[in-house]
């Protein structure tokens, strides 16, 4: 489901901040489905994103006032509180399982072992069956923007895992991305 | 800054990703204020990542969405400042039960409530007359500035114009149509020692847009290039033409857009001898 926007984005932005009920049932209409799509291509578990997606809609009525339409746009800006809420997430997850001393169930340890592949064709996670255009990106570049995107690596950690320069870090995002942007383009 | 090398070199794409460094991100925060073409670019790399967002949209299940406002609702009663701007008509719990439920508690509309209603349908209709009014006379007021303005550049123009007839080293050169075009004429006031070229061309005729007219001044017989005409030309309008110095002729031929190297002679229109 993508947002269709039947009120205007600044419409929704006052609802949003005046705290109107209208402006939540708006908002998890049209952007629920888009959100909790990101999450749970970086949580990887409905049980994870169920409880991270809650949080994205709490933080995104409370930091309504915080938002500023000059800076950026509102779709834009509430993937970014997802994504960032979904990734922290993991990360956190991933540090009380250190400290547990646990194995986390497969596609979670991710950020432990780095093994993205595997990860992928992991049939237990809820990720699998998931509609993922990225499949359609050459698998080096699919790679990075997984890393990137959904992982939450910097540039440098990128570097070092894919044993290649900095500079062709930044070049190969590029590519990709624009690629990418093709490819959405023809789908719609 | 070289802006394509800089858009080219993946700082947006890391930027939109979130994987650009603190010095990168103020650096590229200050870029995007002043130029169009890095700002273009960032938000058409944000619509792509929220393409990505919709065509991989997958619905959380049903039960969510009213756990989440169980959660939003907690949220606010810890916050004094926010329960005050809830409105109770909304604090309802179940999602399905959204602004359309909302009636009125009672059915009876006693003479008050009339008199009430008829008084403030009274004075919403004054209060949108008066409103319409206010904008009319503002819409009156910014067309009267506006040919005020008109006005002013005119005459600063028209100041223009005689300050440089004025100046005793400024020569007028009149450029008459050739045979083609015997009505046409410009005039160019050309100071010999500030090597200022200002021209008047006001009644040439309009060209196709892969056109344009091209100024020049022939200097010890060679055709040099003393600018480009903008493509629509104003009445009364002075064009500051490139500097020149020691021209026996000046000429307007039409060229192709943006102007050539030398004169297509065939498409010239006027010229003046000094």
């Amino acid at each position: 489901m993508s947002p269709i926007h039947h009120i205007a984005e600044d419409t929704l932005i006052a609802l949003l901040k005046k705290r109107d009920r209208r402006g939540f049932n708006y908002l998890y209409d049209n952007y629920a489905g888009a959100l909790y799509g990101v999450v749970i291509r970086v949580v990887l578990h409905k049980n994870y994103a169920d409880e991270v997606i809650q949080n994205v809609f709490v933080k995104i009525w409370n930091h309504a006032d915080l938002f500023d339409d000059k800076k950026g746009r509102l779709y834009t800006w509430m993937i970014n509180i997802a994504r960032h809420a979904a990734i922290d997430y993991i990360k956190s997850k991933g540090v009380q399982n250190e400290q547990k001393n646990q194995s986390l169930p497969d596609g979670i340890n991710k950020l432990e072992n780095h093994n993205f592949v595997q990860t992928e064709q992991n049939e237990k996670t809820d990720y699998i069956g998931l509609k993922n255009v990225l499949e359609r990106l050459k698998p080096e570049w699919r790679e990075l923007i997984e890393m990137a995107y959904y992982q939450g690596y910097s540039q440098q950690e990128i570097a070092d895992n894919l044993n290649i320069p900095l500079g062709t870090v930044k070049t190969r995002v590029r590519s990709a991305l624009l690629h990418l942007r093709e490819i959405l383009n023809e789908q719609q | 800054m070289d802006i394509k090398e800089y858009i080219s070199s993946g700082i947006i794409e890391s930027y939109v990703l979130g994987l650009a460094t603190e010095e990168e991100v103020s650096i590229l925060e200050c870029v995007r204020q002043k130029n169009p073409e890095v700002e273009q670019a960032i938000r058409d790399m944000e619509l792509s990542l929220e393409n990505l967002a919709s065509q991989q949209a997958t619905m959380p299940s049903e039960s969510l969405e009213s756990a989440i406002w169980d959660r939003i609702s907690a949220s606010q009663a810890e916050s004094p400042v926010t329960q005050q701007v809830t409105d109770p008509a909304f604090a309802t719990t179940d999602p399905t039960d959204k602004i359309k439920t909302i009636r009125p508690q009672s059915r009876k509309l006693q003479p008050l409530w009339i008199a009430a209603s008829v008084l403030l349908v009274g004075s919403l209709a004054i209060n949108i007359m008066l409103f319409k009014n206010r904008q009319q006379n503002i819409a009156d007021l910014q067309q009267a500035n506006a040919v005020n303005q008109e006005s002013e550049k005119t005459l600063a123009e028209a100041n223009q114009r005689w300050a440089m007839l004025q100046r005793p080293s400024v020569k007028m050169v009149t450029l008459q149509g050739v045979e083609k075009y015997p009505e046409l004429k410009a005039l160019v006031f050309w100071d010999v020692q500030t090597s200022e070229v200002l021209l008047a061309a006001e009644n040439l005729p309009t060209v196709p847009s892969d056109k344009q007219y091209q100024l020049w001044a022939i200097i010890d017989g060679k055709p040099v290039d003393a600018g480009v005409l903008p493509l629509s030309i104003s009445d009364n309008s002075l064009l500051e033409m490139q500097r020149i110095s020691g021209a026996q002729a000046f000429a307007i031929t039409l060229e192709k857009a943006g102007g050539s190297t030398t004169p297509t002679l065939s498409d010239m229109f006027v010229i003046g001898n000094i």
